[in-house]
């Protein structure tokens, strides 16, 4: 029960902060930055069998949308800056999502505490907000400006990854010091990032750009109708809770050349007790992995990004639990044509089942390619089209009879956004 | 002999395109300084600032005029002297800004995003809160010598703001050239850049202007690296 307590308390915290947020909003008015981006369009995911639907909608399947899905609003979010103090600002995302579990919440909402300093810059920032390990997702809402649908490797951390804590970094900065290398070292405590793995773990990696919202559950495929056990996992996870009262940490280092080459390295440990567990099934996830993300701008419009990310979890013990080692890397290039960009990205991505528990199998594996066109029409209007196909082997698909575990999808999406 | 004062005009577009237009107003008589810079490896140094104090002690234009303690802008003959630096594309544009002596500048916000403007410099710390599309009032630098500026947000913005108690000076062009139109007689040549380094820095020298006179100079240590790539504006940059 200590643990439900520590757990109301973060999410008090992070409520909190987002009142806070909205006492301060209408007595400073010109401190408040309000960016809001709506976007829909037409979808259409083109696979043959029903059961290769959004895990949202209990399939097996690695994209958002659905085989039926036609013209949908596709998701709308909403970013509030505010100076709170002198030293002290406020940010806050909200986003609403037709599908899944909750259409309306918090992705973000935390405070910045960043102090004028002659010489290092301290940071801290409180409150749940994502790790800056990705060059990716640079866009508003920790959306990316690429391509529509993440790279897996983001795509996971947007589902399962999120701070509940703390983050102090401490940037030199290379122009200040007449030197073209800049360095930023970050460590972070946190707590409430206990589930993290466990979509990795049995649906394996995916490509979307679903961010899981404050409290919101995540609903997957039933893989564990078919054990003869008494009590079994749920069909649902809750990424952002706490069931062990431990803290978490993740460490990093970045490094930047001049303003044309970014490489961020993170070591994350959730530093979860894999064998304990909450009244509602959720368990903890002991899970632990390494990013690297690394940019390169060529020329003033041709970039490349990548990002390698390995990693281990473990839950429950290893004949009874399950426990998993796996890797992701994308490569992306992207070209800026006056108001086009054209972004082309390959992602690779793999588990593997390292428990003796043959009831749960997770191995899983498999490829995508992702092509997307972004226009800006004006301030406001953006269009865009991206053509994703993936092909995923997952074990755990035979589990049913007659499905099979190696499935190819192909998703084409023409989305229109329209920024406040 | 007459002095020649100069006269600053500000236009700023309603485009928040901000240009500063320095007009020489030339009097009868005005005599020119030509000054060439060579770095010390034999190539034109551009972007340094170059400036004349006058030696002679019935040059009025040296008078320091009084100035106000508090901050508040002064009326509009007190804000002749008025200066813009300017932060466009998460960069200070200028990257160097030199005023005389008691000029106010302006701090515009030409981007759609927030910065935080500040300065440790002894000869004018300040902070100030630059909203999208906000103005800030404007400050006036009093003290002589160099103001660094950074951005408490966007780490590599870098600019320098360099206040000299004179009304002779200019930054060379990229031939490491500059001519500044000034009235004959005794000056003391002095030169400044972020970049110099060693003796260059206490660079100083005494001349003597009648007509067209022209100076070259070689600095003797190798100037700082530029990092002019710092400067490559980019719409993804955040994060």
């Amino acid at each position: 029960m200590a643990n439900k307590t520590i757990s109301v308390f973060m999410r008090s915290i992070v409520y909190a902060v987002g009142l806070l947020g909205a006492i301060y909003a209408p007595t400073a008015a010109s401190n408040i930055k309000v960016e809001a981006m709506l976007e829909g369009g037409y979808v259409n995911a083109s696979y043959d069998k029903s059961w290769l639907n959004s895990w949202m909608e209990g399939g097996v399947g690695v994209l958002r949308f659905n085989r039926d899905d036609r013209f949908k609003v596709t998701q709308g979010i909403m970013q509030v800056s505010a100076d709170v103090l002198a030293d002290i600002s406020f940010d806050a995302v909200a986003a609403y999502y037709p599908d899944g579990d909750s259409h309306l919440g918090f992705t973000e909402a935390y405070l910045t505490y960043a102090p004028l300093s002659a010489g290092l810059k301290h940071q801290v920032r409180v409150g749940m907000f994502y790790p800056k390990m990705s060059l990716e997702n640079v866009d508003i809402g920790w959306t990316s400006p690429f391509t529509y649908s993440f790279s897996a490797i983001n795509s996971w951390i947007a589902e399962e990854l999120r701070t509940v804590g703390a983050e102090w970094s401490i940037t030199r900065s290379g122009r200040a010091h007449h030197s073209p290398h800049s360095f930023t070292a970050v460590a972070s405590l946190y707590r409430a990032n206990d589930p993290v793995g466990t979509l990795l773990s049995w649906r394996g990696w995916a490509l979307h750009n679903r961010q899981t919202t404050l409290n919101e559950n995540v609903y997957f495929a039933d893989y564990f109708q078919f054990q003869n056990r008494p009590v079994v996992f749920p069909d649902y996870l809750k990424p952002i809770e706490e069931t062990d009262g431990r803290w978490g940490y993740y460490l990093g280092v970045q490094w930047r050349y001049l303003k044309s080459t970014d490489v961020r390295a993170y070591y994350y440990d959730n530093n979860a007790d894999p064998l304990s567990i909450e009244t509602n099934m959720q368990y903890g996830w002991d899970t632990r992995f390494t990013s690297v993300a690394i940019q390169h701008k060529f020329t003033s419009s041709f970039r490349v990004l990548a990002q390698w990310l390995d990693g281990v979890t473990y839950m429950g013990d290893i004949n009874n639990g399950t426990f998993a080692e796996y890797n992701s890397w994308y490569l992306l290039g992207s070209y800026k044509w006056q108001n086009h960009r054209f972004s082309l990205r390959y992602d690779h991505f793999d588990v593997t089942d390292i428990d003796n528990n043959p009831m749960d199998p997770n191995d899983s594996n498999g490829h995508s390619i992702t092509a997307a066109w972004r226009h800006n029409l004006n301030k406001h209007w953006n269009v865009g089209a991206e053509w994703l196909m993936v092909d995923s082997d997952n074990e755990n698909r035979t589990l049913w009879p007659k499905w099979t575990a190696k499935n190819k999808q192909k998703q084409l999406m023409l989305l229109l956004q329209y920024r406040l | 002999m007459p002095s020649s004062p100069i006269s600053k005009w500000v236009h700023q577009s309603w485009f928040s395109v901000l240009v500063l237009t320095y007009c020489y107003s030339i009097a009868a008589g005005a005599d020119e300084l030509k000054v060439k810079i060579l770095s010390s490896d034999q190539q034109p140094a551009a972007n340094i600032v170059v400036f004349a104090q006058s030696k002679n002690p019935n040059d009025t234009s040296l008078l320091v005029q009084p100035t106000s303690s508090d901050s508040t802008p002064q009326p509009l003959e007190e804000m002749q002297r008025l200066a813009v630096m300017d932060q466009l594309n998460s960069q200070f544009v200028p990257h160097i800004l030199v005023v005389q002596q008691d000029t106010w500048v302006n701090f515009p916000n030409s981007d759609s995003i927030k910065h935080h403007v500040y300065s440790f410099s002894p000869a004018k710390p300040f902070q100030l809160k630059l909203y999208d599309g906000g103005t800030a009032q404007p400050l006036q630098f009093s003290q002589q010598g160099e103001v660094a500026l950074g951005c408490n947000i966007h780490d590599w913005m870098l600019g320098y703001i360099f206040v000299v108690d004179s009304p002779w000076f200019a930054k060379t062009a990229k031939n490491g050239e500059v001519s500044i139109e000034l009235p004959s007689g005794d000056y003391e040549l002095k030169i400044w850049s972020p970049l110099l380094q060693g003796r260059d820095k206490d660079f100083s020298q005494d001349i003597s202007v009648s007509g067209s006179t022209t100076h070259n100079l070689q600095l003797q240590s190798p100037l700082l690296p530029a990092l002019s790539d710092y400067e490559n504006s980019d719409e993804l940059d955040d994060y």
